[in-house]
């Protein structure tokens, strides 16, 4: 039946083209004229509706250009790999140099400061630079200024990035070099990203400019870069120089981020810290973005307090939120007795960050290397124990202190060591 | 041919269906009809053509100050009722919301933290009154639109992209930083819509759209570590306190858009007196500007005064044959 009509549709066809053009034909020259007028108009019509329609000719005029997002400095420098940390090597260069010679400032006591409208130095400029034999701390210096311009923006984005601020410092060229080895084994495991940056390179952008006053205001504008970095990441895990990934091969997904597994491990209906009226939700809220683990520690009485060397955020409204209130210079330069006591204020003034705020249990993220906290408060006199001793299998190491004692070193290699790395 | 008559029959069965079920369908006809006459709105609402809960909703700020220090004048009456009866015409021209809020002088806002705070405490309520409305337009008590038919839709809303300033770039009389990092305009929307006069920001008439941001907004703008700092430079409160996060927050500024002030928000010639000349501040009836705030009028002008002069504007540019008829 069906080619059978077809074939009939098509003869039909046939006799009404050659039915028209006889009769077009037949037409004489004002007909024609009558004819081709309207069919012209409506052409043109049509004409003038397309082209004003791929050209408005309003908004070419009259709508504003806005400007693209930026970082902290006003030019980008794109990454071919998601795995984005310093060179390394140049450590022993900068901690010669100093803040002195890194930044620049308008008089001997005034603040530092950096031009954020440099551009970057392009891979040629790079490669001549390099080779010049009397350059050699100009060179680093630049590297150092250029890497926080550094950003991925590939479609295909790592799914969680590890975010680390590394120190030149209070810390040993080795064991510089295990803290990031560390995180770019994990990242390789998995496909993950690394945002490994020197704290130092924030010092220009806080009011107090050491890193013993402003390190922990650092990590809230390390956060932000990261997401600047990687803007279409999911999540943003920060791990601090004093911790260790301890077990390569566990996902985070596998180990946190499976609604399961944060459900069972999410702390509901606890007080913020110690000092807190403010109690957190009895409800498991999926879609908060904020991680934040809750130590404990134990003597006379339970010390509450919220871990800042391990935390996870999404790239989300709230977090830039959380992010962006934590560096407002009104807020970072109060008078607050700790960073932890600044966070927990934000969550108990504010309902619905502490909504999207979760509080976990240390051990998943955040377990704690006791003999550090023993030596510490050996000094003073008290004896307290963190309720959550790193144990083995535990994903990650934390020497708590360690920075205050000096010990981080000798730690990190000793447990670096013990790392199954293949 | 099979295909003819089959249609045929179809174009039967339908007549048999009218014919077999003749009385059900009076009696349906009958029913709607009876609900559409008791309750019009109701059919077209089980219809689901009409809801009554508008998609914009005006707040109109009354009774601000009032309260056990004073008594109010009559002439604050007056000013109120004008006020009131100018927006509630407007709504209904436009089918939007009127809620007025009264702002008394509350104990729980007498703490000089926190003196500035009915404002967003308001607007929060408000916003969990009207879940589905889309936009709100806060109107301080001292204001009256002079130009009924222009909608929001047609004289704001519609024209965002030539109207709407986001980076401060065209008119800074704060001298706010134009350029933050992290601020990202292109991919978000403008959730609240403000204005400024010489002094700064202006929050005598702002559009606040119903989002997750303004409520995260309205969680944050008040801070008492912040406030704390700042109370006794911060004159103007709240307002001050938006130019602050303005200006280092940027998950705050790429969600701001300025609008100049005479869209929505014009002087009289008394507030910003000191920049008379300059006709980016006042209200021009030639140039049919669409709402008067007499902004400050409390303080040593004479309020009464300037809303009797509006109003007497307002009739001449509104006045109809059949205005005496009616009232209007």
């Amino acid at each position: 039946m069906e080619p059978k009509k077809s074939v009939s549709l098509k003869r039909r066809w046939k006799k009404f083209v050659h039915r028209w053009e006889t009769q077009v034909t037949k037409m004489n020259k004002t007909q024609k004229f009558k004819y081709a007028l309207p069919a012209g108009v409506f052409v043109l019509l049509i004409l003038v509706f397309i082209l004003t329609g791929a050209f408005p000719f309003k908004n070419t005029f009259t709508s504003r250009s806005l400007p693209p997002v930026h970082g902290l400095y006003q030019y980008d420098l794109k990454s071919s790999s998601p795995l984005i940390f310093p060179p390394i090597e140049h450590q022993p260069t900068l901690k010669k140099m100093g803040y002195k010679n890194l930044f620049l400032r308008a008089s001997e006591n005034s603040d530092y400061f950096v031009k954020t409208t440099n551009k970057p130095l392009t891979d040629k400029e790079r490669k001549q630079m390099m080779n010049e034999e009397n350059s050699k701390s100009t060179y680093a210096k630049t590297l150092f200024l250029d890497h926080g311009k550094t950003v991925y923006r590939k479609n295909t984005q790592p799914e969680v990035v590890i975010v680390t601020m590394i120190d030149y410092e209070n810390f040993h060229l080795d064991t510089t070099v295990q803290i990031v080895q560390n995180r770019i084994d994990y990242a390789q495991k998995h496909h993950y990203g690394t945002y490994i940056r020197w704290a130092q390179e924030f010092i220009p952008f806080v009011e107090k400019q050491s890193l013993e006053e402003s390190y922990e205001y650092m990590k809230p504008l390390m956060m932000r870069a990261a997401m600047n970095a990687f803007p279409k990441a999911k999540y943003f895990w920060f791990v601090d120089k004093n911790s260790l990934i301890m077990k390569l091969d566990l996902s985070l997904q596998s180990q946190l981020l499976d609604p399961k597994v944060l459900e069972s491990n999410v702390l509901k209906g606890v007080q913020i810290d110690s000092n807190s009226v403010i109690k957190t939700h009895l409800s498991f809220d999926p879609k908060a973005t904020i991680i934040i683990p809750q130590q404990q520690e134990i003597s006379d009485v339970i010390t509450l307090s919220l871990d800042f060397n391990s935390f996870i955020m999404a790239n989300d409204m709230y977090s830039h939120s959380f992010l962006d209130y934590l560096s407002d210079p009104l807020i970072r330069n109060y008078k607050w007795n700790s960073f932890s006591q600044c966070v927990s204020h934000v969550l108990q003034w504010h309902p619905i960050l502490l909504r999207k705020t979760m509080l976990i249990n240390p051990k998943t993220i955040a377990s704690v290397y006791d003999q550090v906290s023993n030596v510490f408060e050996k000094t003073s006199g008290k004896e307290k124990t963190t309720a959550n001793q790193y144990e083995e299998n535990n994903m990650l190491i934390e020497f708590k202190g360690c920075v205050e004692t000096k010990s981080c070193g000798p730690l990190i290699s000793k447990f670096y060591r013990q790392i199954n790395r293949t | 041919m099979e295909k003819l008559p089959r249609s045929h029959g179809k174009h039967f069965s339908s007549e048999s269906f009218f014919a077999k079920h003749k009385k059900i369908i009076l009696i349906v006809a009958c029913v709607l009809f009876l609900i559409f006459w008791i309750s019009p709105f109701g059919l077209l609402k089980i219809l689901g053509i009409y809801s009554n809960e508008p998609e914009i909703v005006i707040i109109l700020a009354s009774n601000v100050g009032g309260g056990v220090l004073r008594w109010k004048s009559e002439q604050e009456w007056a000013i109120e009722r004008l006020s009131i009866e100018n927006k509630r015409n407007y709504c209904l021209r436009h089918g939007y919301g009127l809620t007025i809020k009264e702002m008394p002088i509350e104990k729980r806002y007498s703490h000089e933290y926190r003196e500035g705070w009915q404002k967003v405490d308001v607007l929060k309520q408000t916003m969990r009154e009207f879940p589905n409305a889309k936009w709100f337009w806060w109107l301080d008590a001292e204001t009256l639109i002079m130009e009924p038919t222009f909608s929001l839709e047609s004289h704001v809303f519609s024209r965002l992209d030539d109207l709407v300033d986001r980076t401060l770039s065209e008119f800074n009389p704060l001298k706010l930083p134009t350029d933050t990092p992290y601020a990202n305009y292109l991919d978000n929307e403008v959730d609240l819509l403000i204005t400024q006069d010489c002094g700064g920001f202006n929050l005598g008439s702002i559009l606040v759209k119903n989002s997750d941001w303004t409520r995260l907004l309205l969680d944050m703008w008040w801070d008492p570590a912040g406030y704390e700092q700042k109370h006794m430079l911060w004159e103007h409160r709240e307002q001050d306190a938006l130019e602050s996060l303005y200006a280092n927050e940027p998950w705050i500024r790429e969600k701001i858009g300025f609008l100049p002030l005479r869209t929505i928000n014009a002087f009289p010639p008394g507030a910003c007196s000191e920049f008379s000349s300059d006709p980016r501040y006042f209200y021009n009836s030639n140039d049919r500007d669409f709402v008067v705030n007499m902004a400050g009028c409390n303080y040593g002008r004479d309020c009464w005064g300037e809303m009797q002069r509006y109003m007497s504007i307002y009739q001449d540019k509104n006045r109809k044959w059949y205005s005496k008829l009616f009232k209007l």
